[in-house]
Parts: C-alpha cells; sequence; structure tokens
C-alpha cells in the first residue's frame, strides 16, 4: 500500500515564517472588528406610497431631473431581500438609475408569517404586484409603466405582463428564469425530484434557512470555505471588512418564502415547465407568453449558479413582441448588480435601452 | 459463559481464548505499543463472538455484521489507506443499518399500544421512529458529502508526493490550498448532480416532512390539554382570513370598475 509522505517539514517552516506576518495581521483585524464599521445597507432615500399587508412599494427621492415619461417599477425575487440593489453609496444600482433620471419605485415583499402561506402566485401577481402597479399609473395619470423583474421577480413580470399587457410599457427581465427544462443548474436537478406537495403540506412557508443552505450547497467549496479563507486572509483591511459585512448581511437576510408560491414555482416551472410552453395557469388565466408584446430586454449571466443561461434566453423566442433583445454578460447571478465592472455598464444600458422607447407607441403582434 | 471458535480446537469457553491472545501479548512486549496489532487481537476476539451470536437470531446477525465491519475498520487504524475504502466502509454501514432498522427495530415501533393512553403513545413511539429515520438519511448524505473531501485530499497528497520527488518542495501553503479548493470544488460538482445524491437529498427531505408531521402531531395532542391554540388551528383561522380577504378584495376591485351589484 502506498503511504504518501508529504512534506510536512517544508510546510511547517513555512507556517513558522508567517508567524509574524499572521500575528501582526490578527491584531489590525481585531482592532477593525472592536472598532466602527459602516455596514449599513439601503442608504438611498426613499419614501413608502402604498402598504398592503406585508408588501411595501418604495418610491425612491430623485437625485436628478426626471428625463423620462414613464416610470419604472422593479420588481425584486420573494428569495432575499431588494436591499441588494442598493447596497452602499457608489455601489448602487438604484443609485445609478436616479442619476439617469429615472423616476424609480420598487417592491418590497417584507417578510411573510406563517398566516401567509396560503398567498400563491395568483395572489402577488394579479393581487399585490397588479395594486401596485395601478398605484403608480394613477399617480403619474399614465396607462402604461416600464417593469424591470430580478430574478424569480422577473418570473412574477414576465407573468405579469402577459397577464396585463395594457399597462406595461417595456419590460426588462435580469437573470430571469422561464425555461426549466435543463440539467445545467443544480437546482435544476434538484428540484425535479423533491416531493413539493409533501414538503409544502408539512412544513408551511419554506424557511429561509433552509433555502439559503440549499443555495450555499451549490458550491461549498467556494461558498462556505473558500469565501471565509479568503476573508481572513484580508481582515487587517477595513474597506474589506465593511464590504464583506454589508454582504453576509445581505445574504443572510433572507424572509421565508409563502409555502403555496414555492409549491407552484416548483410544480409549474421546474417540474412541468409550463409557463415557457404557456400552459401555466395563474388565477382564472392560462398565461399565454405570445401576450408579451411589449419590448423586452432579456439580461442574463453567462456564469451564473443559480440561473443558468440555458433558462433564460428561450423566453425571446417565445414573446409576441417584435422588440427584443437579449444579453448575455460575463458574469455570475449577483456580480451582474454589485461588481463594479458592471456597475458601469449595467444599469445605464437599462436606461439608454428604456430611453429609447420612452416616448414609442408599442404593441404589434408577431 | 461465551464460546469462541477456533481453527484448532473448535468452540472453546472465551475466556481462554482470551488468555492465549494476552499470552501472545506479554511474550512480544513490544508489540503492547503496536496499536495496530492491539485492535486487531482486539477486533478478531470480538468478531468471533459475534460470528457465533449470528447463528441465534437474525437481528443479532444483522447487528454482528455491521459490528463486524465497524471492527474491520478500526483494525486499519495506525495503517495507511485508499480514501475510497473508507467512502466504501461508510456507504455499507448506512446500507447495513437502514436494512436492520427497517427489517427489526423499526417493527418495535410498530407493536400495537393499548389502553387509555393508546393513541398518544402511539403518536410518541411514531416521532421516535421517524426522527430514527430521518437521523439515517441525514448520515446517508452526509457520508455523501464527506466523499469530495476524502478524494480531493487524496488526489493533493498524491501530487504533492509526486512534486516532492521531483526534488520540488517549495510550494506555498496558500498555493496547496488553492489547489485543494479547486479539487474539492470539482469533486462537489460531479458529485451534486449524480443521481445518487439527488436520491439521498430528496429521500433526507422526505424523512424530514415525515418526522415534522407526526411530532407537530404529538406535540399538538400534548397542547390539547393547555388553554392555546394549536397550529393546525391556527391555520385554518388563517385560510380562512385568507379566503375571505381575497373575497373582499375581489368584491372592492368589482366595485371600483362598476361591474359588481
Amino acid at each position: 500500500m502506498l503511504r504518501n509522505s508529504i512534506p510536512m517539514n517544508n510546510i511547517m517552516s513555512a507556517m513558522t515564517a508567517n508567524i509574524g506576518k499572521n500575528q501582526d495581521r490578527a491584531r489590525k483585524a481585531s482592532e477593525i472588528l472592536l472598532g466602527d464599521l459602516d455596514s449599513s445597507l439601503a442608504q438611498t432615500n426613499y419614501e413608502v406610497i402604498y402598504t398592503e399587508d406585508r408588501v411595501k412599494l418604495k418610491h425612491y427621492l430623485p437625485r436628478a431631473e426626471s428625463c423620462y415619461k414613464t416610470p419604472l417599477l422593479v420588481v425584486y425575487a420573494l428569495i432575499n431581500r431588494e436591499t441588494m440593489l442598493d447596497l452602499q453609496p457608489g455601489r448602487s444600482v438604484v443609485e445609478r438609475f436616479l442619476d439617469h433620471g429615472i423616476d424609480l419605485y420598487m417592491v418590497d415583499w417584507g417578510y411573510p408569517t406563517r398566516k401567509d402561506r396560503f398567498l400563491g402566485i395568483d395572489d402577488h401577481i394579479n393581487g399585490y404586484m397588479d395594486n401596485m402597479v395601478d398605484c403608480i399609473r394613477k399617480r403619474h395619470q399614465t396607462d402604461k409603466i416600464n417593469i424591470m423583474g430580478i430574478c424569480m421577480g422577473g418570473t412574477f413580470s414576465v407573468i405579469y405582463s402577459a397577464l396585463h399587457p395594457e399597462k406595461v410599457k417595456n419590460l426588462v427581465t435580469t437573470v430571469t428564469p422561464t425555461s426549466f427544462d435543463t440539467d445545467k443548474g443544480l437546482l435544476n436537478v434538484w428540484m425535479k425530484q423533491i416531493d413539493v406537495d409533501y414538503l409544502v403540506d408539512t412544513i408551511g412557508n419554506l424557511p429561509a434557512d433552509v433555502m439559503n443552505l440549499g443555495f450555499l450547497m451549490l458550491n461549498p467549496a467556494r461558498l462556505m470555505i473558500d469565501k471565509y479563507v479568503g476573508f481572513l486572509e484580508s481582515m487587517d483591511n477595513k474597506q474589506f471588512v465593511e464590504n464583506f459585512v454589508r454582504m453576509e448581511k445581505w445574504i443572510f437576510d433572507s424572509p421565508d418564502l409563502p409555502g403555496e408560491v414555492f409549491r407552484q414555482f416548483i410544480k409549474d416551472c421546474y417540474q412541468g415547465n409550463r409557463l415557457i410552453n404557456s400552459t401555466m395557469q395563474v388565477g382564472e388565466e392560462v398565461v399565454d407568453l405570445r401576450n408579451v408584446t411589449m419590448p423586452l430586454l432579456n439580461i442574463y449571466a453567462k456564469y451564473d449558479h443559480l440561473v443558468p443561461p440555458e433558462t433564460c434566453n428561450q423566453l425571446t423566442k417565445r414573446v409576441g413582441s417584435d422588440d427584443t433583445e437579449d444579453v448575455c454578460l460575463d458574469t455570475g447571478h449577483i456580480g451582474i448588480y454589485v461588481s463594479s465592472k458592471y456597475q458601469e455598464c449595467f444599469a445605464p444600458r437599462i436606461a439608454e435601452w428604456l430611453k429609447e422607447r420612452d416616448y414609442v407607441e408599442h404593441g404589434t403582434l408577431k | 459463559m461465551s464460546f469462541l471458535f477456533t481453527e484448532d480446537c473448535g468452540w472453546v469457553p472465551g475466556a481462554s481464548r482470551h488468555k492465549e491472545k494476552r499470552d501472545i501479548m506479554n511474550t512480544k512486549n513490544e508489540e503492547l505499543f503496536d496499536f495496530a496489532k492491539m485492535s486487531e487481537v482486539w477486533a478478531s476476539s470480538i468478531s468471533d463472538l459475534l460470528t457465533y451470536s449470528a447463528g441465534q437470531s437474525k437481528t443479532t446477525g444483522l447487528f454482528a455484521s455491521m459490528t463486524d465491519e465497524m471492527l474491520r475498520c478500526m483494525e486499519k487504524m495506525g495503517g495507511s489507506s485508499d480514501p475510497d475504502d473508507f467512502h466504501e466502509i461508510g456507504d455499507r454501514l448506512c446500507r447495513m443499518w437502514n436494512e436492520m432498522y427497517d427489517e427489526k427495530i423499526s417493527r418495535f415501533f410498530h407493536v400495537p399500544q393499548f389502553g387509555l393512553m393508546r393513541s398518544h403513545q402511539e403518536k410518541a413511539v411514531q416521532m421516535v421512529d421517524k426522527f430514527n429515520r430521518f437521523q439515517a438519511h441525514v448520515a446517508e448524505l452526509a457520508n455523501l458529502l464527506c466523499q469530495p473531501f476524502q478524494r480531493s485530499q487524496k488526489t493533493l497528497a498524491s501530487r504533492m508526493v509526486e512534486t516532492a520527488k521531483n526534488g520540488d518542495s517549495s510550494k506555498e501553503s496558500k498555493t496547496i490550498y488553492k489547489e485543494w479548493v479547486g479539487e474539492l470544488e470539482k469533486h462537489f460538482m460531479t458529485l451534486l448532480q449524480t443521481p445518487q445524491y439527488v436520491t439521498a437529498l430528496s429521500l433526507t427531505l422526505k424523512s424530514l416532512s415525515d418526522f415534522v408531521a407526526v411530532r407537530d402531531e404529538a406535540i399538538e395532542d400534548l397542547l390539547s390539554n393547555f388553554p392555546v391554540a394549536k397550529k393546525t388551528e391556527m391555520d385554518d383561522m388563517a385560510r380562512e382570513l385568507y379566503e375571505m380577504k381575497k373575497r373582499i378584495k375581489k368584491l372592492e376591485k368589482m366595485m371600483a370598475s362598476g361591474t359588481a351589484l
């Protein structure tokens, strides 16, 4: 049997050589961690203009003169919080939109409790979302507004646009899963086998910690080990520590997912792939993607491990709009919103695309 | 008095066999400090005993095989081995435990209960049964999740030996770590897509649901003696509230658009 002889002496001598450096780093790190850290999230000013149950509609106070006729409603996912779009001053999609003069609204889904377990996709889309859209339409005295959806919020936005096309002027989907019949993403592989009915019947809402554990398990080596090793290596850098803590706060600030939403999303999307085939039923209606006749900008990420490109890139081929555009960025699921590189091009690109269509009337079928 | 089977004498009293082994160890004093040798002797004795009891009933037989497997694993302590061997041992142990639990142990949890407290006892016992099954599935899943660690360490160790043989042992710990974490990620990515892992995951979730369902029933049973609302009662109320609100909102919309009444 082979007895592996690892050169432990070399490793040990290297460790000894670094002792002084490590001690110095630990001293600095303790000063940083015990001192004042600015890790606050979502600092851009806003007002709440509509509330219904746990759901709020935020309106961001303008920072520049509005040069868009149509306001923009951002619909975030029910998983994690919308604060990711406004991490910190200088690293905020919200700031970028406001600087471009967009009148910006954002859905805050709040924290579902046990009593919300019966709220399904229909209640969120034809209930809360529709009421918020009506509120903005009334406020701006306009028939249509722009909608931008993020991840699961993008899926909701696509469904909403198919059910209420008369209220949507332009649709922007970002990292939005719509076609689920692929084995490229681990979530797609795992979700096909789970008995979602039994799970929801017994536990009600899907606990946030269970979801987070599932997301960490998508890449345990990087997300559960390497990330924290990286933190140990740079914990003597105050700015790094602040950014790290901020991201940790955001990642683990997760609401539970209402049980009925989880049930239908898994059964109709992950297991039945009904949305892309226009056979998914929401409320009393079937979601026909050919009703999505407004201009559509579909942005997704090449290295997205949660929503792989294969789940996003079918949408533009199935909708009824003749003005569609796919944009694939060389980044991951979150990088698209928070990386400094994509901060420079993501929001400005959307702002420009919306600007080009702000005064144009659309609505022709293919 | 216990009997042990020896190749030369057949079944002999256990004590004499132990004495024989003690003598062997005393004559070779240096072997007292050889852990591998000692565990081999000890394992062999217990193994003999369990092999004998295997003939007595099927339950002890299954238990004997499983303990035997564990002992074989212990025999390897102090030596070096291929990490895959340990993974196989883990697999076999999980499988044998599940088999033994299904065939024998779980039957005790399904013995009919009698008397006034019958239904309460039944729920409590079911809860223990479902918890055991959930734990078994968690153990299986955990065993699978250990594989990438074992495999990445093996790959890295062989690579380090190779580089050391070539006279290059100057790699910094940071470089070694980066190589290891890269290997670990690769092995995880392979494992997490396998049908074996997906099945283990779905079985774990199902067994968790099974356990939660009976646990809630047992707790509600207890709570029914106290002046507090139970979970199912609260859920019923939440459902009624939800349906009522939905109707009111629909009516409000219809009234606002002038289509109602």
